[in-house]
């Protein structure tokens, strides 16, 4: 101990970059259920990324895989640019917080945060100035002697946190933290999280199924879905610019307009939807050739409506339509009208003492909106 | 008991005094002042204990007993414990049938354990038969111990142990420092049980201890009989002092009711 | 270094989920494992070969036709599976009660309740069967009471009637936990539901309570019957030679008349007996678990 270098990195004098993380065709089968098919991400350091899709999507084990409690059927997985894909677990020096929290229900919190250190063979003064450090971190200082069963469910999770930070990891995994918190909780651990992520600098890779926490919390977002990653880019581009039509779909709402490809010239294209009688001249999306089927999808939020045609201007696609239903929810109300084209969701700022009158089911409208804001995919 | 029908309170007092008729009858009697087993007893005297306690026919079986459960539950949790661990953790192919044949022995009558294990030590020449004594009654205490542990351990976060492993344990070090830890009140309530077991078994030991290593069950049973008197009740009556001190533990440790009430 | 290889990742971990602990489950089970294919499988498989001896020397089924060609032994295998059955059916129509109220008692009762059931299980089958004795006995507690309310006595001893009691209680524990275990954890409130419905109590427990604790009944069945075939104990404390039961038979044949061959026929006759009514669960599980599913 005494000539050698110490191995352990000096307490406070981190770096202010986390690992970089490199995921290759990575493949994981459950029997006959391949729940991995050949995944591929990059991570910077430092850099916070929500794996985000629906359950059974994979994100899980894949996490689970970087973590190493879930072994690939191939592929590799790359931390600094060293394959850890064969080694166990244990070894691999990454910070996880779990679903249920996973606290040791048989220590106290002061040991919970101790074990990671112990299992390295840090003791001593220095093991107790790592422990409170990572405790004050998450704002769990005097709680030391308190078993997980005396603290409510915020406190585990800073807890949680506190146990997955001490061991200064290469990265923080966690999978679905917050699933277990009320919606006021969880909206102030998110922010939290995300300020003690960017004061670190650790790279960190968060699952959720909950798109508003992976939009709202991470650098980049990949959206998985059976067992592939659909889009991996950041938050704004993955609602602006969906690469895929699952992806349009499962983040925020769509309408879905069938429609058909009349013919391609040059960088333009000639769209035919179904239910309107005229054609629309678009930017062609690549890949596509005349006489194509394809799906067109149109945000609500980017449907204007107005009570006759004379008001829709502004739009390049307007159609006549009736009021269906109107859904009142706050700060929007979301209008369903049925047109030629099938029923056209449009989200409304709460146009409060404004057209109240008009907005009752079985009234005339128009709706409409502008081609560049239609996202068009080949039909699956 | 409020909520139930009349009828069924009543009927259920009436099945507690039938359970317990034969045992409390046997403890009235061993405090008897005559020379008869008689019920109710005539006189109150504590002279049968006196010469139960002193007569190595009755104490040296007691200890025998004490010795053997001791030593079969040791060794049952052993062998069950990092077996419930592996059947619940590990993948294993077939893995209801090797946990349907690690729990056989709770369905093989031990009549046939005690015959079998009887020829096994003639023809194999075990010399000891207090070996195959000893193995009959881990085979017979070993599937509660499983059991209860099996049970214990498929009710636990399994979440915590990947959490010990992150955080930098090993395979052995996660058992010793988390599951096992957490896993405790059930081992402890398993190995009662487990001790219990042996503690009261009869047909094995009948056919294989010797005289130096009857129990206490059969030494109860061959002197019951030849004779007939108030020493029977008296050394029963410490047998199931001992059967109840050991409920009560389990009891205020762990609650009978999650060792009893697991459907199998 | 691409793309390499990954020797062991997909053999024998088809599960997946937590792979690389394949060695170690060995490694936990394997002692077990072979202690019970030592002292259980060994001693069972000794026994079936000392049954195959015949009193020349040769090896065959002589003692198998031995048992089946005697009325006697013919008939003491079916006394012993109509006692079994007996004492199943009391057990089954004393413990279903029981276990209803232990499963619905709440708090102290439920644990007082709870001890007194499983404090005579834990008390050897010796010391329960010499109870009864005591109070069984011609001149015992129950006929002293009799003579004293000046009715005649009753022989409750040496016959079926006795060994039945005697057995009903060593066994009645395993029913009514059974039972109880079942109905724990059925929810209470689809009887509510059947009850807001309009089913009266009665209609309640034929239509809900008892179909769906079926199981229960039939666990608890299987274990009393495969239990009461397979104990002498109390047979041989409270029963006499007209109470033959087939293990009280082999533990005679080894003890008094040393036909160690004939007792290990025996044996394996009770095992194939026990042996068949445990696939009979086995399969009337699988029935209801098909019948589930659909």
């Amino acid at each position: 101990m005494t000539a050698q270098p110490s191995p352990l990195p000096a307490t406070s004098a981190r770096p202010a970059s986390g690992a970089v993380v490199n995921i290759r065709a990575l493949r994981h089968s459950f029997g006959a259920v391949d729940a991995l098919k050949a995944v591929d991400v990059s991570i910077e350091p430092g850099e916070f990324v929500a794996l985000l899709g629906p359950s059974g999507c994979g994100k899980t084990t894949l996490l689970r895989c970087i973590a190493g409690l879930v072994l690939p059927t191939s592929g590799e997985i790359l931390v600094d640019g060293l394959p850890i894909t064969r080694t166990p677990v244990h070894k691999r020096d990454l910070g996880m917080v779990f679903q249920s929290y996973a606290l040791f229900p048989h220590m106290t919190v002061h040991d919970n945060v101790q074990f990671g250190l112990k299992m390295q063979g840090i003791r001593g003064d220095f093991a107790d100035r790592r422990i409170a450090e990572a405790l004050a971190l998450v704002q769990m200082a005097g709680f030391e002697r308190r078993y997980p069963a005396q603290l409510s469910g915020g406190q585990r999770q800073r807890v949680a946190l506190a146990r997955a930070l001490v061991t200064h990891p290469k990265a923080l995994l966690l999978d679905e933290p917050f699933g277990a918190l009320d919606a006021k909780l969880r909206e102030s651990m998110q922010i939290e999280l995300r300020r003690l992520q960017k004061t670190l600098g650790i790279t960190t890779i968060f699952v959720t199924h909950d798109q508003q926490e992976a939009l709202g919390m991470a650098d980049r977002v990949a959206v998985m879905h059976d067992g592939r990653i659909e889009q991996f880019d950041t938050p704004a581009r993955i609602y602006n610019s969906p690469a895929t039509p699952f992806v349009a779909d499962f983040i925020g709402q769509t309408n879905r307009i069938g429609g058909t490809i009349r013919s391609m010239n040059g960088g333009r294209m000639q769209l035919q939807l179904d239910g309107p009688d005229q054609p629309i001249d678009v930017a062609a999306t690549p890949g596509l050739s005349a006489g194509d089927r394809v799906v067109a999808m149109v945000r609500p939020e980017c449907v204007y409506m107005a009570s006759d045609a004379a008001a829709s201007t502004s739009v390049d696609i307007s159609l006549p339509g009736k009021i269906a239903d109107v859904l009142f929810v706050g700060e929007k109300v979301s209008v369903y009208v049925q047109t030629v084209a099938g029923t056209i969701a449009a989200s409304l700022l709460n146009p409060t003492r404004r057209d109240n009158g008009t907005m009752v089911a079985g009234t005339d409208v128009m709706v409409g909106w502008r081609k560049d804001d239609l996202m068009i995919f080949r039909h699956a | 008991m409020s909520g139930l029908p009349r009828s069924l309170v009543v009927y259920t007092v009436v099945m507690a005094l039938f359970l317990i008729a034969p045992v409390v009858v046997v403890v009235v009697a061993a405090f008897t002042a005559g020379d008869f087993i008689m019920f109710p007893p005539s006189g109150f005297s504590l002279r049968w204990f006196d010469k139960v306690l002193g007569d190595p026919e009755f104490i040296t079986p007691l200890w025998n007993s004490v010795r053997l459960g001791v030593m079969a539950t040791l060794i049952s949790s052993l062998l069950a414990i990092p077996a419930a661990l592996s059947l619940i953790r590990g993948i294993l192919p077939g893995r209801r049938w090797i946990e349907a044949f690690l729990l056989s022995p709770l369905s093989l009558p031990t009549i046939i354990l005690a015959v079998g294990l009887l020829f096994f030590t003639a023809r194999l020449g075990i010399g000891d038969s207090f070996v195959s004594l000893l193995a009959g009654h881990v085979i017979i205490t070993v599937p509660y111990m499983l059991r209860t542990v099996l049970g214990v351990y498929a009710g636990m976060n399994r979440e915590i142990e990947d959490a010990a492993r992150v955080l930098g344990a090993d395979r052995w070090r996660t058992a010793w420092y988390v599951t096992l830890p957490i896993i405790r009140p059930g081992v402890m309530a398993g190995a009662i049980f487990a001790f219990l077991m042996s503690f009261d078994e009869v047909a094995v030991a009948l056919l294989l201890t010797t005289a130096d290593t009857t129990t206490l069950p059969v030494s109860i049973l061959s002197y019951l009989v030849y004779n007939y008197d108030p020493a029977v009740a008296a050394i029963s009556t410490i047998q199931i002092a001992i059967v109840v001190v050991a409920l009560l533990i389990l009891e205020r440790a762990f609650g009978i009711r999650n060792v009893m009430l697991t459907s199998h | 270094m691409a793309d390499h290889a990954l020797p062991g990742a997909t053999k024998g971990e088809k599960g997946g989920e937590r792979s690389r602990i394949g060695r170690g489950a060995l490694i936990g089970l394997a002692p077990l494992f072979l202690f019970l294919l030592v002292f259980l499988v060994g001693p069972i498989w000794v026994n079936l070969i000392e049954s195959l001896k015949e009193p020349g020397g040769s090896q065959g089924l002589q003692q198998y036709l031995r048992i089946f060609g005697d009325s006697y032994y013919l008939t003491v295998i079916g006394q012993t599976l109509l006692f079994g059955l007996g004492v199943t059916v009391v057990c089954i129509l004393l413990g279903y009660p029981l276990g209803y109220a232990i499963a619905r008692a709440q708090g102290a009762a439920k644990a007082v309740l709870i001890l007194v059931v499983v404090t005579p299980l834990m008390v050897n089958v010796v010391v329960r069967s010499f109870g009864w004795m005591v109070i069984l006995g011609g001149s015992g507690a129950l006929n002293a009471g009799l003579v004293a309310l000046g009715l005649p006595k009753l022989e409750l001893m040496y016959n079926w009637t006795g060994v039945t009691i005697a057995m009903v209680h060593v066994l009645l524990p395993f029913m009514v936990l059974s039972i109880a275990s079942t109905l724990e954890t059925l929810d209470r409130r689809i009887e509510e539901a059947a009850m807001v419905l309009g089913a009266p109590p009665a209609q309640v427990f034929y239509y809900v309570t008892l179909p769906l604790s079926l199981e229960g009944i039939v666990t608890g069945a299987i274990l009393v019957f495969t239990l009461a075939i397979g104990s002498f104990v109390t047979v041989l404390l409270l029963g006499k030679t007209a109470t033959m039961v087939l293990p009280l038979l082999i533990y005679q044949q080894l003890t008094v008349s040393s036909d160690w061959p004939f007792a290990a026929a025996m044996g394996i006759t009770l095992l194939v007996l026990v042996s068949f009514v445990l696939w009979l669960q086995s399969w009337l599980r699988g029935v209801s678990a098909a019948r589930g599913e659909r």
